[in-house]
């Protein structure tokens, strides 16, 4: 069994004995027209830190979901 | 497709916390998690009055950071708002334990607080929720309290992070004290008021949102709004602020506490 990440996609496994025609295809439909966009890959998106952002718009209490439990 | 986490709201229950889960929560995540090995605790910086205005922002995120920025949201009043059962953009670069992957393998517990000494000190029911919600959830995944982490102590480069602005290592003892059982358990709301006197029967059940009747009424009547007698999101939040005048947890819940309190108001002659 073969492994291999190609940019922008996660991992794809081609079985022993397929043929690597299947890979070669999936690779070449990625960038079709407008460049892509890669999707980030996981360590970029581990940088990703969105504590202590500004508060656009402040949910009013009357917004706010309801709570279960808690009592009794 | 739902995530991985949708044993959250159970198990906070569970430890007698408020629980309200955000519609859509099973779905919502930045894909799902990996094995999830603690938790990183946030304040929100948030503006200082409500109980948990950051909500909304929680989940959506902003426009060049998509949400959920946390799986759980800790109001002032002690309730946890459960955002999503996926991964949250929460941590960012960081270590601790030797884990480098901060979204991926820990929850993020953003509680309401400006961060600021207008905010300070926190709500005591705040903080008995933030330790009592952090121990459950290290005793369901089977993990010590030294994983529980403060943001300021996962981020990296040291010092990129300043909350939560409370010392972790009493929170990290006390949400200890928790799993070995050494802590007595938490003060519910009761069901009902209890008797004025021994043998007398049980006096007015607790209401909270969804409640239908005359007793909403009386409520309704109290802490002026239509009285239709359905307690619903405005009744609610009028509570909460009848609440907060009388020095009270303003969580919104007529338990026996807030009843003697309004018994204590006239009720407002209709004009």
């Amino acid at each position: 069994m073969l492994t291999s990440t190609p940019v922008g996609l996660d991992e794809i496994t081609i079985m022993a004995g397929a043929s690597a025609a299947a890979y070669l295809t999936l690779e070449m439909k990625a960038p079709s027209g407008e460049a892509a966009t890669p999707a980030p890959d996981r360590d970029q998106r581990e940088d990703l830190d969105g504590c202590d952002v500004e508060i656009a718009e402040a949910t009013s209490d009357e917004d706010l979901p309801a709570s279960e439990g808690g009592v009794a | 497709m739902t995530y991985s986490l949708l044993w959250l709201p159970q198990v906070l229950k569970d430890s007698g916390l408020k629980v309200a889960p955000v519609d859509g929560w099973q779905e919502r995540g930045d894909g799902d998690v990996h094995t999830i090995v603690g938790v990183i605790c946030h304040h929100t910086a948030g503006p200082r009055s409500g109980n948990m205005p950051s909500l909304e922002t929680l989940i959506q995120g902003r426009s060049d950071l998509p949400g959920p920025l946390a799986q759980l949201g800790l109001g002032r009043d002690g309730t946890y708002f459960v955002i999503a059962a996926g991964r949250c953009n929460h941590a960012g670069k960081g270590a601790w334990k030797g884990v480098t992957t901060g979204n991926s393998s820990f929850i993020g517990i953003e509680a309401e607080n400006t961060g600021l000494s207008d905010d300070s000190p926190w709500p005591q029911v705040q903080v008995d929720a933030y330790q009592r919600g952090v121990a459950a959830i290290l005793k369901h995944i089977g993990q010590p309290a030294d994983f529980c982490a403060g943001h300021k102590e996962f981020a990296l480069p040291a010092g990129r992070k300043t909350d939560p602005d409370f010392d972790m290592n009493p929170f990290r003892s006390a949400v200890a004290a928790l799993l070995a059982g050494t802590t007595p358990a938490p003060r519910l709301i009761p069901a009902v008021e209890p008797p004025a006197q021994p043998g007398a029967s049980a006096g007015r059940p607790t209401l909270r949102r969804s409640a239908t009747g005359e007793l909403v009424k009386q409520v309704q009547a109290k802490v002026g709004v239509v009285a239709d007698g359905n307690f619903g999101a405005k009744t609610e939040a009028a509570v909460r602020a009848f609440q907060r005048a009388h020095g009270l947890v303003p969580d919104g819940i007529v338990g026996p506490k807030t009843w003697a309190a309004l018994d204590a108001v006239p009720t407002p002659t209709p004009v």
